[in-house]
C-alpha cells in the first residue's frame, strides 16, 4: 500500500463535541463548535485559549480517547477510530504510575510497545540523562519534585518515537525559571526527530518561543479564532526571544485576541 | 557539612524506626500483661471464677492441651478449614470482581443477588448445610469462604473502579492492550483495597469455619470450645478462644510478605514526618 506523501499529519474538519455531564439537573454542554485546522508534518503548533474552551478535548479527540459528536478527525488522512496508539500524549496531569520508580515510568511506553529490554534500558538511560534526572531512577513519583515529574512524563512519551506528539500544558504548574529551562530542553528534544507537536498552553511567551504556528480559540463553545505564523528563525534561543521585534508584535496581537475572549467569559 | 546533615538525617530516621518498633512491641506486651494481671486479681475477690475462670486455670488447660496429640489434631483441622476457606473465598472474590467491575450493566444486574446471597443467615441453615456438604471438612470450608468472598469481591470492585482514568488512558495510547492495562494499571491500583480486604476477612474465615464446627462436627477447636461450654468449663472456653486467636495471628503473619508490594505508597501522617 503506497500512500502518497501527505501534506498534513493531522486534521480536524468542522469538529463538534458535546458532553452530557452526569447528574440529573446537568444539561448537555457544547465544548467544541465547528473546529477546523490541520498540521503539516514536523510542525510545532500551540493552542491557546481561555480555560474550558476545549483545548484538552481537541487532544483527547486526536488521541482517540473520545469521539467527535460531528465532524472528522484524521491522522495521516485516516479517520481516528478507537485509541490512537500512533500519537504520543503528554496529558495535563503527569499520569505517572505511582507504584513504579521514575526510571520504570520512563520505560513504561517502550515496554508497552514491546521494545527489547536491552534497547529499552539504553534509551531510558539516555533520556533520563538528557533531562538531568540521573540519580533519581529509583525514586517513586511522590518522591520527585513537580518539575522532575513533568520531565519524567515528557521523556516517557518522547522515548518512543511517534511522529505526532500532543502536549497539554506540560509546564503548567511550574515556576518561571524551570519553565524556560524545560522549554529549552523540549526544543532540543524536538529537534532530534522533528515530530509534529500540538502544544496547549496558557503562556503566550511560551507559545511564541516554541511554535511555528499559534492557533487561538474562542471561549466556550470553542472555535478557532485566529491562526498566527510565528516566523521566528530556528534554532530558537528561548532565553532571549523576548528581545526580537517580531516577538512584541505577535505578543500584542495574541494578547488582544485572548483578552477579548477572557472578557467574554 | 552536607555529608554530616545527610548522615544525621539517616541516623535519626533509623532511630525513629527502631523506637517505633520498640514502642509497638512494648505496647502490645504491656496491654496483654495488664489484662492478664487485672484478670487474675479480679478472679476470686471480685468475680466468681466459675464465670471468668482465671489466667492460671486457663494456662493449665492450655498446657494440658499442648501435651495431647488429640488437641493438635483438632487445631490442625480448624487451621486447615480456615486456610482453605479463606483461599477459596479470596480467590473467587478477586476473580469474579475482574470481569464485573468495569462492566456496569452486568454488575448492576447481579448486584442485588449478591446482596441477597450475603444476607442468608448461614447458621440457621445448619441442617441443610449438613445435607449438602456432609459433616466433614467441606461445610467448614464453604462457610469460611462464604464469609470471605463478598467482602473481597466488593473491595476489589471498588479498588478497580478508583484507579484514575488518566493512568488507563495513557496506557492505552502508549499501546497497551487490555491485558497490559489490567496487569500494569488495574491490578497494582486495586491492590491496596484487595489486601485490606484480605486482612479483615482472615478472622472472618475462622469464624466461618468455627460456625461450621458448631453446626455439626466432632473435630476442631470450635468443637472443643463448644464441648467445654456445654459443661460450663469456663477455662476451656477461654483457652479455646485463645487458640483460635493464635490461629488467626499465625495466618495473618503469612499474609505479611504480600504487603511488601505496597512499599511505593507514601505514609500519610497527621503531623510532620519527624513524628513517630
Ligand atoms: N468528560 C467530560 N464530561 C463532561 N464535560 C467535559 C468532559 N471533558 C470536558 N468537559 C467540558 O468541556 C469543556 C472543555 O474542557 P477542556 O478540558 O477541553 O478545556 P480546556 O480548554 O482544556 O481547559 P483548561 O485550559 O482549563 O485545561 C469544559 O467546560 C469541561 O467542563
Ligand atoms: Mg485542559
Amino acid at each position: 500500500m503506497a500512500d502518497p506523501p501527505l501534506e498534513e499529519a493531522i486534521r480536524l474538519e468542522a469538529v463538534y463535541k458535546a458532553f452530557v455531564p452526569r447528574g440529573r439537573s446537568a444539561r448537555p454542554l457544547l465544548a467544541l463548535e465547528g473546529v477546523s485546522f490541520a498540521a503539516r508534518p514536523g510542525e510545532f503548533i500551540s493552542l491557546v485559549g481561555p480555560s474550558g474552551c476545549g483545548k484538552s478535548t481537541v487532544l483527547n479527540l486526536l488521541a482517540g480517547l473520545t469521539r467527535p459528536s460531528a465532524g472528522r478527525v484524521t491522522h495521516h488522512g485516516r479517520p481516528v477510530s478507537g485509541v490512537n496508539t500512533e500519537v504520543g500524549y503528554i496529558t495535563q496531569d503527569d499520569n505517572l504510575l505511582p507504584w513504579r520508580s521514575m526510571a520504570r515510568n520512563v520505560e513504561y511506553g517502550l515496554e508497552l510497545r514491546r521494545v527489547p529490554k536491552a534497547e529499552r534500558r539504553r534509551r531510558v538511560r539516555e533520556f533520563i540523562d538528557l533531562v538531568g534526572l540521573t540519580g533519581f531512577e529509583d525514586h517513586y513519583p511522590h518522591e520527585l519534585s513537580g518539575g522532575m515529574r513533568k520531565r519524567a512524563g515528557i521523556v516517557r512519551t518522547l522515548a518512543y518515537d511517534s511522529d505526532v506528539v500532543l502536549m497539554d500544558e506540560p509546564f503548567g504548574p511550574l515556576d518561571a525559571q524551570t519553565r524556560v529551562i524545560l522549554q529549552d530542553e523540549l526544543l532540543k528534544l524536538w529537534d532530534l526527530r522533528r515530530p509534529t507537536v500540538l502544544f496547549v498552553t496558557h503562556d503566550l511567551v511560551e507559545a511564541i518561543a516554541l511554535s511555528d504556528r499559534i492557533i487561538t480559540f474562542t471561549c466556550r463553545p470553542g472555535r478557532v479564532k485566529r491562526e498566527y505564523e510565528v516566523r521566528l528563525p530556528r534554532p530558537r534561543d528561548v532565553f532571549h526571544v523576548h528581545d526580537l521585534p517580531r516577538f512584541r508584535e505577535l505578543y500584542d496581537a495574541l494578547w488582544d485576541d485572548i483578552r477579548m475572549e477572557i472578557a467574554a467569559t | 557539612m552536607s555529608g554530616r546533615v545527610i548522615e544525621e538525617q539517616a541516623a535519626a530516621h533509623a532511630r525513629r524506626r527502631r523506637t517505633r518498633r520498640a514502642l509497638v512491641w512494648a505496647g502490645r506486651i504491656g496491654v496483654a500483661t495488664g489484662a492478664v494481671i487485672a484478670w487474675e486479681l479480679a478472679s476470686g475477690p471480685l468475680v466468681r471464677p466459675f464465670f471468668v475462670s482465671s489466667p492460671t486455670a486457663v494456662a493449665q488447660r492450655l498446657a494440658e492441651w499442648f501435651g495431647s496429640a488429640d488437641f493438635w489434631f483438632h487445631a490442625r483441622f480448624t487451621l486447615t478449614s480456615t486456610a482453605l476457606g479463606f483461599l477459596a473465598g479470596a480467590l473467587l472474590g478477586v476473580l469474579l470482581a475482574w470481569p464485573l467491575a468495569l462492566r456496569r450493566v452486568a454488575y448492576r444486574i447481579v448486584e442485588p443477588y449478591f446482596l441477597i446471597a450475603y444476607s442468608v443467615p448461614a447458621v440457621a441453615l445448619g441442617p441443610v448445610f449438613i445435607l449438602w456438604f456432609g459433616i466433614g471438612l467441606a461445610p467448614k470450608v464453604v462457610l469460611a469462604a462464604y464469609f470471605v468472598f463478598f467482602v473481597v469481591f466488593v473491595n476489589t470492585v471498588e479498588g478497580i473502579r478508583q484507579v484514575p482514568q488518566g493512568l488507563i488512558d495513557v496506557t492505552r495510547v502508549m499501546g497497551g492492550d487490555r491485558w497490559a492495562t489490567m496487569r500494569s494499571v488495574l491490578l497494582p491500583g486495586a491492590l491496596p483495597y484487595v489486601l485490606a480486604a484480605f486482612r479483615v476477612t482472615l478472622p472472618a474465615a475462622m469464624i466461618g469455619a468455627v460456625v461450621g464446627e458448631f453446626i455439626a462436627s466432632n473435630r476442631g477447636i470450635g468443637y472443643l470450645t463448644r464441648a467445654a461450654a456445654g459443661r460450663y468449663q469456663t477455662a476451656g472456653v477461654i483457652a479455646g478462644t485463645i487458640v483460635l486467636a493464635a490461629i488467626v495471628l499465625l495466618l495473618s503473619l503469612s499474609l505479611r510478605p504480600l504487603s511488601r508490594v505496597l512499599r511505593w505508597r507514601p505514609e500519610v501522617r497527621l503531623r510532620g514526618e519527624d513524628a513517630l
